[in-house]
């Protein structure tokens, strides 16, 4: 409300002001007003703001995946295996790998699905679940660029390798892939090929120069399979104008020798991506591994680097998973050895042949080599499996009465030996009991109906391996005993041949029988390939190696008890 | 055994048979090849041409961090789930005012309008649907035209919820007219997926992201 003025009427007397002068003055009576403000002033105010403005975004597009392969099974495959079922367990997935650093690409593996998804989604066909292990290895293949797959034999690496492959063609990551394998495995690749993506089309590199040279310059199927051999023989044409999105080197340790010609050229082929797969990737000395890293990453790794380094530099690389880590369940593998002693006729026939053979490198002197040692090894050992004079043969005897039990409970099995010879005179000597060859002599073209042949025919109990063809890459899972008639020099070969039936699938549990003819040559180099296998399980299990895993020279003239000449002698494989 | 008879006859064979679009069913792409032991500059394939036809799934959360604050993320996938776009938000955080004058609607607001609005923008795609493992994020619903459900692992179906392949997912409160959408353009071919998995590969995308940008 305004303020209102009122006026009052004083009416109020006036009165002389007495003072000490002589008229009293009249005293004039004064108002004064004073104003009273009663406007109050404005309050003051806080403004508190809110913020409004929208976050920072950073945005990442992905390419689409490639269209889903549409691609028709052949009516005999069986149904695909159900989808994964995790039960529990936490899905696959892809993790991007140390070295790969733009966030972009970290977070496209990252966002990628569980691999159980991924399967399931695309519909990809598989003949059996994969275990959870082999899904890893996938994972761990999928996004590396120089990768090792270093599973122990019967592991997988064949099933990881083209389901990884696989993936990584649908994903459109990969368009051309070359893998290179020994001769004797091209088929079995190409079975595997066939069982795991049998979408996939496949060129495999063979016949003669002309028409090889035309399928190294296909373009249409995305899958080249090649051998080792024919690699040294297309040098020219891989020289050309060849590249790959994807190279792929099984039993990698083909390469470990960086001088080798197959080193040499396979390090040249032009290429995106690296991929070695290898049950031993160091079989002698740590160098094994250097050698495969120079295909891999050329100059990543060096000779004489310490053990505990080279560990830390491969440790982003290499997948190394044993049965004893992965497959709880999988049959035990019992070892049996078979110490035999030589029949009289065999034990004459050595005792002459060493001691002669012993006389002859002594009187040798400082021109003695290595060689001239491993010619007397060699001599030795096919004493102690067959007299060459009469055919006796202690290991035989033992093998013959083994054979007769497996024969009997309708089993089968594998005898290794690292001749050939050995391997004729045992298909004669074991005739009822049906066996089998499988060796250098045998031709490619009729490997994969020998093997069928002793699947399915049960009067066929027996097949006979060399070292050298049986060794790597065959599943023979049905056999569930191994007889290795004699010793190879390295432990590691020997487990790849033992592991043929010792894989997964196996029926039941492997019986291994080493055979050895006590107080001679082979008990010695035993004690050695013990010394061996202790040394590799060290470096497996403890990812540091010990500086050499090969027979020392030392080690080789000392089976003789003969002196050391001077000069450097190359360690044996 | 003639392993290839041709790439080309087999494709257009599998092609005609499926009655695919022609065309390789394996994308040749152009190769990137190069000398071995050194690397591309980004070892993502090149994108597809006909990106923004694809049919995709839009994942959106935000989660919470102790020190910086709140992150979004929002992923959308193919029908196969694999990841199409990836958008991440810069971390926000509340001032004190906020948390006073906004009160129970302060997470709706930031979890909603704030980040989830503004994810839900930035994508090139439009997905289907969208879905979310966080009720707040749902507010997100009042500012885009694509419907948003809210989708809980393990969590017994609603009265509201539906069934979306193997999941149970529940329509924004308000946008009942959703879920016949919904139904009606769900494709078959995502009947598989787990719509609570890839939110973890969020989570851990921003996990990802927050160390480079720590390393930065």
């Amino acid at each position: 409300m305004p303020p209102s003025a009122l006026t009052i009427d004083l009416d109020l007397a006036a009165r002389p002001l007495a003072t000490d002068f002589a008229l009293p003055l009249p005293a004039p009576i004064v108002v004064r007003s004073q104003p009273l403000g009663f406007r109050a002033e404005a309050p003051a105010t806080i403004t508190v703001k809110t913020p409004s403005s929208r976050p920072r975004v950073f945005s990442f597009t992905f390419p689409e995946a490639a269209p889903s392969l549409r691609l028709s099974l052949p009516p005999s495959l069986p149904p695909a295996a159900p989808r994964p079922k995790l039960d529990g367990k936490p899905p696959t997935r892809i993790k991007p790998p140390g070295d790969i650093i733009k966030l972009e690409d970290r977070l496209y593996y990252v966002l990628q699905p569980p691999l159980e998804t991924l399967l399931a989604s695309d519909a990809l066909h598989f003949p059996f679940e994969p275990f959870p292990y082999q899904y890893q290895g996938v994972a761990f293949l999928y996004p590396r660029y120089s990768a090792v797959l270093a599973d122990e034999m019967g592991l997988g690496k064949t099933m990881q390798a083209i389901t990884a492959i696989r993936m990584l063609l649908r994903s459109g990551e990969i368009r051309s892939v070359l893998l290179v394998c020994p001769k004797p495995l091209v088929t079995n690749w190409r079975r595997e090929f066939n069982l795991w993506a049998a979408e996939i089309p496949l060129t495999i590199i063979e016949g003669d120069a002309a028409k090889r040279r035309w399928q190294w310059t296909q373009e249409e199927a995305p899958v080249k399979i090649a051998n080792y051999e024919l690699l040294m023989r297309d040098k020219g044409v891989l020289d050309e104008s060849l590249a790959f999105d994807l190279v792929v080197l099984d039993e990698a340790q083909r390469i470990k020798n960086t001088g080798s010609t197959t080193s040499q050229i396979a390090r040249s082929i032009r290429r995106t991506r690296n991929w070695a797969l290898t049950g031993t990737p160091i079989e002698n000395t740590p160098d094994d591994l250097v050698g495969i890293f120079e295909f891999l990453s050329p100059g990543y790794l060096r000779s004489g680097t310490a053990p505990r380094r080279m560990a830390e530099l491969v440790r982003e690389h290499i997948l190394r998973r044993t049965k004893d880590m992965v497959l709880t369940d999988l049959p035990p593998k019992m070892f049996r050895d078979a110490e035999l002693d030589l029949s009289p006729e065999q034990r004459a026939t050595y005792e002459l042949a060493e001691n002669e053979g012993v006389m002859q490198l002594n009187a040798m002197g400082d021109q003695i080599t290595i060689q001239h040692v491993f010619e007397l090894v060699l001599r030795l050992k096919q004493i102690c499996n067959f007299d060459p004079a009469t055919g006796a043969s202690s290991k035989l005897e033992r093998l013959e009465a083994d054979l007769e039990e497996v024969a009997a409970s309708g089993k089968k099995a594998i005898v290794f030996s690292q001749w050939v010879k050995c391997l004729e005179i045992l298909k004669h000597q074991l005739r009822r009991f049906g066996p089998l060859e499988y060796h250098g002599q045998v031709p490619s073209k009729q490997r994969d109906g020998v093997l069928k042949q002793f699947q399915e025919d049960p009067s066929k109990h027996v097949i006979l391996m060399s070292y050298g063809a049986g060794s790597v890459g065959l599943n023979l899972q049905f056999c569930e005993y191994v007889f290795l008639f004699d010793r190879w020099w390295n432990p590691a070969v020997e487990d790849q041949a033992i592991n043929r039936a010792h894989r997964i699938g196996a029926a039941g549990p492997v019986t291994v029988t080493r055979m050895l003819a006590l107080a001679t040559i082979e008990e010695r180099i035993n004690q050695v390939l013990e010394h061996k296998r202790e040394l590799f399980a060290q470096i497996i299990g403890q990812n540091s190696a010990p500086p050499s895993l090969g027979l020392s020279q030392a080690e080789i003239f000392g089976l003789f008890n003969l002196r050391t000449p001077k000069g450097v002698l190359t360690p044996a494989a | 055994m003639a392993v290839c008879a041709g790439y080309a006859s087999y494709a257009a064979a599998a092609a005609a048979k499926d009655g695919a679009p022609d065309g390789p069913m394996i994308r040749l792409l152009p190769s990137r090849s190069r000398g071995p032991g050194t690397m591309t500059t980004s070892i993502l394939p090149p994108m597809s041409a006909s990106a923004k036809q694809v049919p995709c799934l839009g994942f959106l959360t935000v989660v919470e961090h102790a020190e910086l604050g709140l992150l979004g993320g929002y992923l959308l996938l193919n029908l196969a789930g694999r990841p199409l776009e990836f958008h991440c938000t810069a971390p926000v955080k509340p001032n004190r005012a906020q948390e006073i004058l906004y009160g129970p609607t302060l997470r709706p607001f930031l979890y909603g309008e704030q980040i989830g609005q503004t994810l839900l923008a930035r994508s090139k795609l439009t997905p289907l649907v969208a879905c979310t493992d966080s009720e707040s994020v749902l507010a997100a619903r009042d500012f885009t035209e694509t419907p948003l459900v809210l989708v809980r692992e393990g969590e017994a179906a609603e009265l509201r919820s539906f069934r979306l392949g193997r999941n149970h997912v529940t329509a924004t409160p308000g946008y009942g007219s959703d879920q016949q959408a919904i139904l009606a353009a769900w494709p078959a071919q995502a009947d598989h997926l787990d719509l609570c998995e890839p939110f973890v590969r969020i989570r851990e995308a921003l996990e990802e992201a927050q160390k480079a940008a720590r390393a930065a």
